[in-house]
Parts: C-alpha cells; structure tokens; sequence
C-alpha cells in the first residue's frame, strides 16, 4: 500500500478528492493557496499590543488548556497550535526557517520564505500560515484567524 | 521460476582468455589485470562439493529440469571486474566476460539469461559496452559488485543508468570481492571470512539509500536495481528509517517526491538467497508482509555455491501462494521484461 492510499479517506480538512496529485505537490499547493483557517467560534482572545511581537517574533500564548504560538511573518499576524501531531512536542519552540520546494535532481529552489515552523524535536516542517506539514499528504496542525483590532491588539479568533 | 542467482565460472574447457581483446593480452600477461582481492577465502571452497560439472547442458538438467526452472540468470566472476586496477584493462575484461557468456550460455539454452559486466569506474566505455551487447535479448541486467569508489547514486555513473533505462535492463549488484580497496565494512576490516560474508548487507544498505536520497529514480524512472545476495531482513528497517527521516530532512533533497519506502518498492529488489533463517516461520511470513515480498523479492538458489538454497525447502510450507508465485516468478519477470504468464 502507498502512503497516498494509507491516508486517503482521511478527512483532514482539505479534503481528498485530487487523490491523484503527488503527495508532496498537494502540500505545497496548498501551502501557496491558503484556505481560510479552520472554523472560528466567534470568541475572540486578545493577546498583546501588535507592537510587542515584532516582525520574524512569536509569543506563545496559553488559553485553558490551548497552548498557541503567535507570530509576526513580514506584518501579518498567524495563531498556530502549540502541539506537533507527531510526538507531541512543543512545536512552537521550533526555528522559523524556509524549506525547498519539490523540484528536479540537483536543483534547489528555496520556497516558503520564514513561514516555515521545524519541530524542535524531530524537525519536521510545517508552514505556519495553512499549518500544511511540508512531508506528506494529509498531515497538518491547527492554525486561528487573527486580527489587529482598533486599538491596536492582536487578536485570536477561537 | 525464475532463479536470479546462478554462478559459472571458466574453466579449461570454457576458458575466458580467447574472449579478451587482442590488443590487451599483452597487458593481460603483464598482470595489468591484478585487482587488489580482499584477502578473505571460505576455508571449505565455495561451491558445494556435489557441484556437477561446468557445462551448460549438464547445469541445465541438473539444475532447470529438476526444479522447473524457467529461467537463470548468470552472474559470471566479471562482476568484480571494476575492482580491477588498471581502468583500461578493467573494461577490456568486461568485454571477456560478456562475450564468453554470450558464446558459451547464452547460445546453449535459451533459459540462460545473462548479466553484462561493465567496468564502473569509467562510466561512459560501461554504458558503450552495455549498448554493444544489451540488445541481446537473453543479456538482462547489468551486474557489479556491492563495492564501488563512489556510492552508487552519484551522478557519475548516470551515463550507465541511461544506458540501463534504455535498453530496459536492470542494474544488479552481486556481492564479489567486497573489502578490495576500502573495508567492506564502514569502521574497519572483519577478521574472518565468516565476519566478512555475515556483514556484506552493510553495503547493500549504503548503496540502496544512496540510490534514494540522491534521486536517481527521480532521474531515471525506469530503472530497476536488483541487490542480489545480501539479505532482506535489513530492508523494512532501512525503509522506516528513511521514512521517518524524510519527515525531518525532506527539505534537503527536495527532488525527492515521494516517502523512501515508495522508491524502495517501485524500485528496488532484493533476492532470497542466504534465506533469512528466522527462529519461526511466522517471522519470515511477518518480514515478507514487512518488506512488501509481493513486489520486493525475488527467488535465488545461488547455485552451485556452498550456501546454496534448495527451491524446495526454501520457504514454509503454509505460505501464501499467490505470494510464493511472486517470489519464484512474476517479481523478477516483471524486472526483466520476461513473459509474466509463464508460470511453472
């Protein structure tokens, strides 16, 4: 069995139907077409003053029990799950790093610039604004809407 | 069946040295043909001692006829031939080895299939000498040894896996020799024959994930590679390993496109010969699940050779037959463009 048939039929959000597009061209697709975040329940978190998390900065928030990693990439503010689906790392004590795109033998092609998370543990990548892991079909870790109110705060839609 | 393992050798009445190239048996008696030879020699002769006598008519009643062999593939002593010191001269034997097949097996019964040896160390006369005689339709692989200069995947030897891919044969390793001019294991020289024989899937992993990680099946998609003789107990290790190591490191050989395991699968065969002989044969039927046997191995008897695997007795009696089938036949047909409805 291959890995895209182990995993079809999964509904991960993103669903299964271009079954046939090669697994990792599926996960920088959708990583260059960012689909709107999951679901928001309408409760909105304020987390800092937009000016305490500068540009390439995080704050690692905890709501309840919700652990959240909010950052800065080039003025645009992301929320991302704290916990890596792997081993259960704290994933958003990774570095912020850019990957390479799939390509040809001996090419190198620099792609998602500073918006990919690397676990701190076993470094598997994952980009930080769909929160698409960058190494398989389905795998993925849950990213929030954000916004800067009037008032200047950010803010975490749950 | 198909029996991807079968060893002739010259002898006075097959000789090899009417097949070199005029113009090198000078260099030939100078010894320009010496190769370094890893100094390890079974101390009991390394074919078994009821061997029937060399000759292709006698092999084939011997060894075909009484098991329902379809097809054997040779695996001639050439296959060390890129060990050899002198480049020239390395290339010239491979020659030899191929023409002495061609003539002697190939032409004696249409069940023989051969292995063209190439020298690996100068990769364009390899890929001219396996488009000389690679359109032989008995010749269906290119063979070498485990051993090399560089790792396989190296984009130095592409031009003998475009050759390969043309001419749709697969590129097999044979174990020959291993430890002639580095240690055939990473970390140093074993002490025995014993040591060295039991150690030699080390190369075969190396070489199989330099194939992977470098994306010569990204390169070349229609290349088969065949590590013959080396186990396969190591194979679902190496195939998590690599899996889990893509998750982590994908971004450093980002022509990779798939999980290792997939390339492994669609790419790589591994022969049953020295079986592993695990302690119940639910454990060999649990590694064959494992390693994915229905597309990733393929039979070998080695014949005549001292470890030798008897057809037989070779896998357990409850065995899944539609697997077996695989194993024995339609796995290595497949690689080898044969008649996949041919079964015995």
């Amino acid at each position: 069995m291959t890995f895209t048939e182990k995993f079809s039929g999964i509904n991960n959000g993103f669903g299964v139907e271009n079954a046939n597009e090669a697994t990792l061209d599926y996960a920088f697709n959708i990583a260059n077409n960012p689909q709107p975040p999951i679901a928001k329940r309408g409760k909105e978190i304020v987390i800092c003053a937009a000016d305490e998390i500068p540009i390439g900065g995080k704050r690692i928030v905890e709501i309840g029990n919700l652990s959240l990693g909010v950052y800065n990439i080039k003025g645009e503010f992301y929320a991302i799950k704290n916990l890596c689906p792997h081993a259960g790392a704290a994933l958003c004590e990774g570095h912020i790093q850019t990957t390479h795109r799939p390509g040809e033998v001996g090419e190198f092609h620099p792609a998602l610039a500073g918006r990919v998370l690397r676990c701190p543990w076993h470094g598997w990548e994952f980009d930080i604004v769909t929160g698409k892991g960058l190494y398989d079909r389905n795998s993925r870790v849950a990213v929030y809407q954000t916004k800067v109110d009037e008032a200047g705060n950010v803010i975490v839609l749950l | 069946m198909i029996d991807c393992d079968i060893h002739p050798f010259a002898t006075e009445e097959f000789p090899i040295a009417p097949h070199i190239p005029e113009n090198f048996r000078q260099a030939v008696s100078q010894g320009q043909s010496s190769a370094p030879g890893h100094g390890y020699q079974n101390p009991f002769g390394v074919n078994r001692r009821d061997m029937p006598k060399v000759h292709p008519e006698i092999w084939a009643k011997e060894h075909f006829d009484r098991y329902g062999i379809i097809y054997g593939v040779l695996q001639p002593p050439g296959l060390s031939i890129s060990l050899t010191q002198n480049i020239d001269v390395g290339c010239a034997l491979a020659k030899a080895w191929n023409d002495w097949q061609r003539e002697n097996w190939l032409a004696a019964d249409k069940r023989y299939l051969g292995s063209i040896c190439v020298n690996m160390n100068d990769p364009a006369q390899a890929a001219a000498e396996i488009r000389r005689v690679g359109e032989h339709p008995q010749f269906v692989q290119v063979v070498t040894t485990g051993e090399s200069t560089l790792l396989y995947g190296n984009r130095f030897y592409y031009p003998i896996y475009e050759a390969c891919a043309e001419l749709g044969l697969a590129f097999a390793m044979h174990p020959g020799n291993e430890g002639s001019r580095t240690p055939s294991t990473p970390v140093g020289m074993p002490s025995s024959y014993f040591e060295w024989h039991a150690t030699l899937p080390l190369t075969y992993m190396a070489q199989c994930a330099s194939f992977i990680c470098e994306g010569v099946f990204e390169k070349f998609p229609a290349l088969k590679v065949l590590l013959v003789e080396g186990g396969f107990g190591w194979l679902p290790h190496l195939m998590w390993r690599m899996d889990k190591d893509f998750k982590s490191l994908r971004s450093t050989t980002p022509w990779l496109k798939r999980l290792p395991s997939e390339y492994v699968q669609d790419h790589i065969r591994v022969t049953t010969q020295p079986i592993e002989e695990t302690e119940t044969s639910e454990q060999l039927i649990q590694l064959f699940g494992m390693m994915h046997a229905e597309k990733t191995l393929c039979f070998a008897s080695d014949f005549p050779h001292w470890d030798f695997d008897n057809p037989r007795r070779v896998f357990p009696a409850r065995m899944d037959e539609q697997l077996k089938e695989r194993i024995f036949y339609r796995n290595a047909a497949e690689v080898y463009h044969l008649e996949v409805d041919k079964i015995e």
